[in-house]
């Protein structure tokens, strides 16, 4: 069971800081929601190995499934944005959407 | 077991963030979700795994799958940041390193519905995350209307767009009267 928790408890980590290396290097959109999506399940991962420890893991789970309904919300509007983007600007790079177009 | 799904979960998630194409990427994060709940189910958090597995392998991949056929694959090879490798890795081995050992032993567990924990203990969760839907909904709607307006309103700006934009009785009339 301590093993479990242990790589539980990496990969939440792991998960968090892929994503946020994700959030500083890429450039695109889609990506960046991706990177986000990352980020949101070393989240709710962290939230479960704290239930684990803590050996309410009923509580934790109720709390991760808030955090999973919101992070598929931001992702649905965050496709949204990328849609309008892209059919707007015709094109996904940041750089190029901040000085207005390609 | 658990050891080698840690680190097919992390080379996938890096897959995510470093494949050229955007629909590998995609169904990496989607290998992501479906591994990390294998592993939630393995740890005894059941429920949740199996609401990771439909929302974050099914939805989640079916949405960006749907989004990148209506908007294109676009290729980009991310760089090689050296600044945020260095943190990233820095922080990832200080924290696990450091941490892990520190880690209590894991208490035996409650024996607790998780039915009367979401609908009773937590009910008054469902009120904020009704709300969001919503406003999410309305967000995602109001963003298409957005864009269907902006594309009625703009202006043919040669032939071609007049042709596909007017109707063709106009047309016939036209031939007609000549």
């Amino acid at each position: 069971m301590m093993t479990n928790v242990f790589v539980l408890y990496a990969l939440a980590w792991g998960l968090l800081l892929v994503g946020l290396y994700g959030l500083m290097s890429v450039r695109t959109l889609l990506r960046i929601i991706i990177a986000l999506q990352l980020m949101a399940k070393g989240g709710f991962v962290m939230l479960i190995v704290s239930g684990v420890i803590s050996g309410n893991v009923v509580l934790s789970e109720s709390l991760a499934l808030v955090v999973i309904s919101v992070d598929t919300l931001v992702m649905v509007i965050g496709l949204a944005l990328v849609v309008h983007t892209k059919q707007h600007q015709q094109t996904l790079n940041v750089d190029d959407v901040i000085h207005g177009g390609a | 077991m658990m050891i080698s799904l840690l680190f097919i979960i992390l080379i996938s998630s890096l897959f995510a963030i470093f494949s050229s194409r955007m629909l590998i990427a995609v169904l990496s994060l989607g290998i992501v979700s479906a591994l990390t709940s294998m592993l939630l189910y393995l740890v005894g958090a059941k429920t949740i795994a199996v609401i990771e597995l439909s929302v974050g392998t099914g939805l989640a991949t079916v949405l960006m799958v749907f989004v990148i056929t209506m908007i294109g694959d676009e290729h980009e090879r991310p760089i090689l940041n050296p600044i945020a490798t260095l943190f990233v890795l820095t922080v990832f081995t200080v924290i696990v390193m450091l941490t892990i050992p520190m880690l209590p032993i894991p208490e035996t567990a409650v024996d607790a519905d998780i039915r009367t924990m979401i609908w009773q203990t937590r009910g008054l969760d469902w009120l904020p995350q009704i709300a969001l839907m919503f406003v999410g909904t309305i967000g995602a709607l109001a963003l298409s209307r957005a864009h269907r307006q902006s594309d009625s309103l703009s202006m043919p700006r040669n032939d071609a767009d007049i042709t596909d934009v007017a109707p063709d009785h106009i047309f016939d009339e036209l031939g007609e009267a000549a």
